[in-house]
């Protein structure tokens, strides 16, 4: 299973990848909304893990943008933020987000989430 | 502000006179140069038309109309007068004065937003001061009332903005601080779980001590947040039925750990469960805030029990310890915010932000639901707090 990670924090990028593959997924990465996009659409992925506050634009609109594009495959995304704000879960279901991470995230919380997002979209 | 002495002597009032009755005029110059508080300025018109012109011209203090001018009414005047967006911002006050002082003049001024009005035939020197006294000052105070409205109203607009950039400032303090807290976490996970490579037992212990340090950094920026959010009055709840099983479940479940590295006990009362309204997020927050506080107060193997007692339309939550208990007069102020951090002498309040308790009973408030504690020193603390069943 291919997972696109779109995330803008170097180190943080490096070591959920690290432990993503580490679990046997094969990993993608974008560290901003554009290249999201672009990435998401020649790679294919079969599942996606967003950031909120992105250069470029923010999580969201990645989400909306890969929905509405034809090339961009249709796969479960999981929002990862460690912003606090009110009402940010459901803001994130109504953009189509399957499961919610909040930062820092064990482990465990991200391969639930992952399994979580899987199942709530099939 | 000097404008607002009310009878300040010597004062230059300039006075608009509008009549077409040139010995009325006259008269009424001489009332008002015989005014000992004032030292009046006049410029006179006779018709309607010629008032607007001059009322344009310049600031005026006072304005004294005939209400029969051969164009309008007084009234009709002082309404143009009033509208006309190119005079001063600060409108000046008006006497209307009636040839037989009629009812319906009266009305009609008074409708016309004069300060009043006076019959001609009854006008009097002290009549006409006390007039003019009566809405030079009513104006001067309406003046200062407003400019102390526009004060208040610049000053709130200010403290709104200011709590906007104090909540805004703890939100990206927070945001910007966990981003990299969890990078670091992660990484040492990822050590810790021999991603990349073996460690042994002994280094284990001591990554997971620091996993442990990352999780806490991180509850102490949340609890920062929420804080913030308390005082500006931001933080709502998300209110949907929930059952309160899984709200014990959950709390014990993220207390566990802590229970099992101290070597403790935790009890929870048989009871059957119940479904209420609530935000449950919040709820496993108070109730695990509770939990580990009864754990990090009591020394060896910490006894922590919960129960839960339903109560008509609320149901009450239970969290006692064996541990060291709380002084009465501190009992007082623990749900105070910064109490801990404040209260360094006293080392059974231990170290934290002290922000916890004062969190979960802005948490219970907001449910309309009250916390309370009981302590003795060295025999244990028991905290309960009741939620309504339906709010």
């Amino acid at each position: 299973m291919k997972i696109l990670l779109v995330e803008d924090n170097k180190e943080l990028s490096a070591a959920i990848i690290m432990r993503l593959k580490s679990y046997g997924y094969q990993t993608l990465q974008a560290p901003d909304a554009v290249s999201a996009l672009s990435v998401a659409i020649k790679q294919q992925p079969d599942l996606a893990i967003v950031d909120i506050n992105l250069p470029g634009g923010s999580g969201f609109t990645v989400m909306d943008r890969m929905a509405q594009s034809p090339e961009c495959p249709d796969v479960p995304v999981i929002v990862a933020t460690a912003s606090k704000e009110a009402g940010l879960r459901e803001k994130a279901r109504q953009h189509g987000a399957s499961a919610f991470l909040e930062k820092p995230f064990s482990a465990d919380s991200l391969l639930t989430a992952i399994q979580d997002a899987r199942e709530d979209f099939h | 502000m000097s404008n607002l002495a009310l009878a300040a002597t010597n004062d230059v009032v300039r006075v608009l006179l509008v009549d077409d009755d040139e010995m009325y005029l006259r008269v009424l110059g001489k009332i008002l140069n015989r005014d000992s508080l004032y030292t009046y300025e006049l410029f006179t018109a006779s018709t309607s038309a010629e008032a607007l012109s001059v009322y344009r011209l310049g600031h005026f203090d006072l304005i004294i109309i005939d209400y029969n001018l051969p164009d309008t009414t007084g009234v009709q005047c002082l309404a143009n007068m009033r509208a006309d967006a190119s005079g001063v911002a600060d409108t000046p006050p008006a006497i209307i004065c009636t040839a037989n002082g009629s009812e319906q003049s009266a009305i009609d001024a008074i409708r016309a937003d004069a300060d009043d009005y006076l019959a001609k035939k009854d006008i009097k020197l002290e009549s006409l001061h006390r007039s003019i006294h009566n809405a030079i000052a009513k104006h001067r105070l309406q003046s200062a009332a407003e400019a102390h409205h526009q004060q208040i109203n610049v000053l709130n607009q200010q403290l709104e903005r200011q709590n906007q950039e104090i909540k805004q400032f703890y939100h990206n303090v927070s945001h910007e601080v966990k981003t990299p807290l969890a990078a670091a976490r992660e990484f040492v996970a990822l050590v810790r779980d021999a991603v990349p490579g073996p460690v042994n037992a002994q280094q284990i212990e001591v990554l997971d001590m620091a996993l442990a340090s990352c999780d806490q950094l991180a509850q102490h920026f949340n609890d920062l947040t929420d804080i913030a959010r308390l005082e500006l009055g931001k933080l709502s709840l998300q209110k949907n039925e929930c059952s309160v099983r899984n709200i014990v479940d959950r709390s014990v479940a993220s207390c566990m750990q802590t229970i099992r590295e101290r070597d403790g006990t935790l009890t929870i009362t048989p009871f059957d469960d119940v479904a209420i309204i609530a935000d449950e997020n919040r709820l496993v927050q108070v109730l695990s805030n509770l939990v580990s506080n009864a754990i990090k107060y009591s020394s060896d193997s910490p006894a922590v029990t919960i129960s839960i007692t339903p109560k008509p339309d609320q149901v009450q939550f239970t969290v006692s310890d064996q541990g060291v208990g709380i002084a009465e007069q501190d009992l007082q102020r623990i749900f105070n915010r910064l109490q801990q951090a404040t209260d360094t002498e006293n080392s059974c309040l231990g170290a934290g932000l002290g922000l916890g308790l004062s969190i979960a009973k802005e948490i219970v408030s907001l449910h309309h639901g009250e916390i309370l504690a009981e302590s003795e020193i060295d025999s244990g603390s028991t905290f309960y707090f009741t939620i309504p069943v339906n709010d």
